[in-house]
């Protein structure tokens, strides 16, 4: 939890520090870079969606899982916390650096937005950990049924995921390219 | 536009499924709650 948290606000709080607290111009070079940036990803994460249709309608081969599962009890928390990063879903992080680009800390609204940012991209696992740690009886039945759960949608929700966030951000960045040149 | 943007990537963020698998399998791990991040543990 606190290494996908830090790498998550490392994350933020570098490309506030690369844009200098001073987000590009609207019709500028670097604004429209960004903009393109968010469609090049947009269309990473429908092609992922199209892929993961195209293997729904063939016979899958049992997964075997990964190495590190077989040794989880035995796993150290600052490997757990190396793990984090790893695991991080870097395509939909990056299309998140590419709006924070955009983002001007300049009112408390703005540190309300991104706080809320990193709180709600963390959210699942925070209530995971606080149930985990508030009630670990009842925790671990509930972890296991949620488990089972996401293995047997794991599909379904990368498909819809990947579509709604995919074609979202190239209808939004085209409308904003289009919108801003035509402005100047 | 900059808040719904961060609203919906920060949901799908969160709810990305692959990502939430491993954690599901770190956490009721032995002394899970503290590879999650926490000093006590779960058993």
């Amino acid at each position: 939890m606190f290494g996908w948290l830090i790498s998550l606000v490392a994350v933020v709080a570098i490309t506030i520090a690369a844009t200098g607290n001073n987000p590009p111009k609207p019709a500028t070079v670097p604004s429209l870079a960004s903009l393109a940036i968010k469609i090049a990803l947009g269309a990473v994460l429908v092609r992922i969606a199209v892929r993961h249709i195209r293997a729904r309608s063939q016979p899958k081969p049992p997964k075997k899982p990964p190495k590190w599962q077989e040794h989880v009890d035995a796993m150290s928390p600052w490997f757990a916390m190396g793990l984090a990063p790893a695991l991080q879903p870097w395509v939909l992080i990056g299309t998140g650096v590419a709006t924070v680009v955009e983002a001007k800390l300049d009112s408390w609204q703005s540190f309300l937005a991104l706080f809320g940012y990193c709180v709600l991209a963390s959210s699942s696992y925070l209530a995971m950990e606080i149930y985990a740690v508030a009630r670990p009886g009842p925790a671990q039945e509930l972890l296991a049924r949620f488990r089972t759960k996401i293995d047997t949608h794991t599909d379904q929700a990368i498909i819809a995921g990947s579509l709604i966030i995919g074609f979202w951000l190239i209808a939004n960045s085209l409308y904003l390219i289009v919108s801003q040149t035509a402005s100047t | 536009m900059l808040v719904l943007n961060l609203v919906l990537i920060g949901v799908a963020i969160a709810l990305d499924p692959l990502p939430l698998t491993a954690f599901l399998v770190v956490l009721p791990s032995r002394r899970g709650t503290v590879k999650g991040g926490r000093s006590c543990s779960a058993g």
